[in-house]
């Protein structure tokens, strides 16, 4: 029971710390970039909660209410779903499954279902047409993701996310199967839609599906977006840089650091690249990346037979 | 039942495709004037199909733009070229960083707003294009669309003409421009990319126009013509609004290759009144 | 009770009532959600039978097969959007029938049947071992109906195909006839008065 209750107050707390992070990092980023920052990189993110915790909340003409108040709640409820498969250490996993890898690829269809809820029930234009989008591309970025995250547990023999950690004692996965991780990296950047692959809610679509909400529906949506940009890192942490594994420091810490890698690669990405237009990037997907995918699948299976 | 609108939305109906025959559905909406990704006052009546544009009509064509004052002096006195140019390599890059706002390279648009502010002659912008080369922005939504026939790019004047191969600049026809060895610069394309080039190209040879009128302190001869970062501007008229080349250049456009062509032309017509002074 | 036992109750109730809901929400994509909200409900009942990898298969197939099917709803038929009310069902009274039928007759099974009661041995790894009956005995079963699955799926793909192997795939094509050898359906009629009974609802 205590530790259950442990595991829930981890998984919430990296839920709000990890949000947090993604906000001051990608600041910074920007700060880094150009953008002047107005004020310190670290209460910023507080003041703009606090901003859209005070803003009224939107309504539009006969949307969906259910779906349009629920959609957030999903999303981030997948995104802590995700972060509870994160293993910390051998002794401490919040949710060991068998089939973690399993349940990993099951929530991004997931996600896709609640951000195209997300826009069709605003019952508007903009947030239809970026929930249309998302749809067409979150296709080829759950088989891509698929064939990589089949590649890490061929090696490990188990679809259970410890085992996959524990089978890079040796050699890490990201070395072992270079394609795999950059090919992760770009469904992470596109199933939170951030930067380049920000194509749901992009400013071309005066921010697509969330352009009809405000206030604390849209505070939730951000939250839930970044939340799931950190469950990504810790996934791919585990599945590609050997999670816990590594010298000195104890294995918590080492998931922390290589989370926080992964992320401001991912945000740093986001800031510097520009958006390809949704069909270009379709076609590089279906065309590039999903050969790739299959290539990474292959040499996973060669380099696993004994 | 379908089309109509129930409930005071649009509903769709399903219709021709215009890609392969497939009866879908056409979404129709207004969009503008209140929309920053548009010109200011700019709106339209769009039907999509899917996420590709079957039809736009323009409702309201854009507020006419304000000049800098210095391009309406230059018709009443001569001016001192550093100036002029001056606001011309800001006027290109204000319109180059709205480009890249839309196509979502957020800091790069801060940082070129920002370099505006301290803009000096004969400053280079090789940084910029080499970062803008490297990161991929002439390859990003719309670069290769959005092409311009000649008759459009004619109509449209100023650097979009330009950006299509018609090397059309009234600053070659005055001596003093020419003194400081003004070439006409064109691109070929015309299409989104070919506009993006073409505004860096002119802010850097602007700059570099500048600093040298700067050295010699040269003024402008021809008082009866100005070129605009907009197009030609003379005392019988000013350029025109041309926003309804749109309605002939967006159709079959994807959604995200139409907004980055509508924010690589500059269409609005020019406003009889100057710019204030901030 | 246990919490097994809360969590399958409440799980089934979920299942049955979205399930219900398919047929009484007046949406396409509505319809779709509350199927894949009640998959899931059945998903997580697997999981609490110990069939890990099937409930967790359960709710990405059937993630995705909702959003495709909710999404060529729209895409194809009236109401795209799907916010506007619309009637769901046709031939309900037959559709009761059946249901009511099926319901009664696998509920009985359920009830008298008699079923062996046989404990799931300690140390049964039951992803492993489905792994095993995949890949084991029952592989030229598995692997043809995946084979011939994937070759339809490229088969149809190649068939709707724009660029097809003699040009345009849609040059020259007309929609079939409402009768054999009639005009071609879905032109508009330039006479107003047969445009009446146009206006049913699906």
């Amino acid at each position: 029971m205590v530790e259950t209750l442990f595991a829930l107050l981890v998984v919430l707390g990296m839920l709000a710390v990890g949000s947090y992070a993604v906000a001051v990092i990608d600041g910074a980023a920007g700060a880094v970039l150009g953008r002047t920052a107005h004020s310190n990189v670290f209460l910023l993110p507080i003041y703009q909660c606090a901003s859209f915790w005070l803003v009224p909340a939107n309504t539009t003409e006969a949307p969906d209410a259910w779906a349009w108040r629920l959609a957030p709640v999903l999303y981030l409820t997948f995104a802590a779903m995700g972060l509870a498969l994160v293993p910390w250490s051998p002794s401490f996993i919040p949710v060991d499954l068998t089939t973690g890898i399993v349940l990993w690829g099951a929530l991004e269809p997931l996600a896709t279902v609640a951000i195209f809820l997300h826009g069709w029930s605003a019952n508007s234009h903009f947030p239809l047409l970026g929930a249309y989008r998302y749809v067409s591309l979150g296709l080829s970025y759950i088989l891509v993701s698929m064939f990589v995250l089949i590649g890490v547990s061929l090696p490990a023999e188990s679809l259970q996310i410890s085992a996959v950690v524990e089978s890079q004692r040796e050699l890490w996965n990201v070395i072992r199967q270079p394609l795999g991780l950059p090919l992760f990296l770009i469904v992470g950047l596109g199933i939170s839609f951030w930067g380049p692959l920000n194509f749901a809610d992009s400013s071309d679509l005066a921010e697509g599906t969330s352009s009809e909400s405000s206030g604390r529906a849209k505070l939730l949506w951000q939250f839930g977006r970044a939340a799931m940009l950190v469950a990504f890192s810790a996934i791919g942490a585990s599945a590609f840089l050997g999670g816990w594994l590594g010298p000195v420091l104890p294995g918590p810490a080492w998931v922390i650091l290589k989370t926080l890698f992964i992320l401001v690669l991912l945000l740093v990405l986001g800031r510097l690249l520009p958006r390809l237009s949704p069909d270009r990037f379709l076609t590089l997907a279906w065309v590039l990346l999903l050969p790739l995918a299959f290539v990474d699948l292959v040499w996973a299976g060669v380099e696993a037979l004994p | 039942m379908m089309g109509g609108k129930p409930y005071g939305r649009a509903m769709a109906m399903t219709a021709d495709d215009l890609r392969d025959g497939l009866q879908l559905d056409p979404l129709s909406f207004s969009v503008g004037p209140f929309w920053p990704v548009l010109p200011p006052g700019f709106s339209a009546h769009v039907t999509l199909h899917g996420d590709v544009i079957a039809e736009i009509q323009v409702t309201s064509i854009p507020y006419p733009v304000a000049l800098p004052a210095i391009f309406r002096q230059a018709l009443e006195k001569p001016v001192p070229i550093a100036e002029l140019e001056l606001a011309r390599a800001c006027y290109h890059l204000r319109q180059l960083s709205h480009a890249l706002w839309v196509n979502g390279l957020e800091s790069a648009s801060l940082t070129v707003l920002q370099r505006i502010h301290a803009l000096q002659p004969g400053d280079s912008l090789a940084g910029l294009r080499t970062w803008l080369r490297r990161v991929g922005f002439f390859f990003s939504a719309g670069a290769e669309k959005g092409v311009l026939g000649r008759d459009q790019a004619e109509k449209i004047g100023g650097p979009a003409a330009r950006a299509a191969g018609i090397a059309q600049d009234t600053r070659q026809d005055d001596p003093q421009y020419q003194r400081l060895g003004f070439q006409v610069i064109y691109g070929h394309g015309s299409n989104c990319r070919a506009r993006w080039q073409q505004w860096l190209d002119e802010a850097e040879q602007a700059l570099s126009l500048a600093a040298r009128a700067r050295e010699q302190a040269v003024c402008t001869s021809d008082c009866d013509r100005v070129e605009t970062p907009r197009g030609v501007m003379g005392r019988g008229g000013s350029p025109s609004d041309a926003t309804f080349v749109l309605q002939e250049l967006l159709p079959g456009l994807e959604w995200s290759e139409a907004i980055a062509t509508i924010a690589s032309l500059d269409l609005a017509a020019v406003s009889d009144y100057a710019e204030e002074g901030v | 009770m246990t919490f097994v036992d809360l969590t399958f109750f409440v799980c089934a109730a979920i299942a049955i009532y979205a399930g219900w809901r398919v047929f009484r929400t007046d949406s396409m994509v509505r319809a779709s959600f509350f199927l894949l909200i009640s998959f899931i409900a059945v998903g997580i009942i697997m999981l609490l039978l110990a069939a890990v990898y099937l409930g967790v298969a359960l709710f990405f197939m059937m993630a995705v097969e909702m959003m495709v099917m909710a999404l060529f709803m729209m895409m194809f038929m009236m109401n795209p959007a799907g916010l506007n009310p619309m009637n769901m069902v046709h031939q309900e009274k037959v559709a009761m029938g059946i249901g009511i039928a099926a319901f009664v007759a696998l509920s009985g099974v359920a009830v008298f049947g008699d079923f062996p009661s046989r404990p799931v041995p300690d140390g049964l790894d039951p992803v492993v071992s489905l792994g095993k009956e995949l890949l084991g005995n029952s592989m030229l079963v598995f692997e043809s109906a995946g084979v011939t699955l994937l070759a339809t799926m490229i088969g149809v793909v190649a068939m709707t195909s724009h660029r097809g192997r003699f040009g345009e795939a849609n040059e020259g094509s007309v929609p079939p006839g409402l009768e054999p050898g009639g005009d071609p359906a879905g032109k508009p009629q330039e006479n107003d008065q047969k445009q009446q009974g146009h206006h049913h609802h699906h």
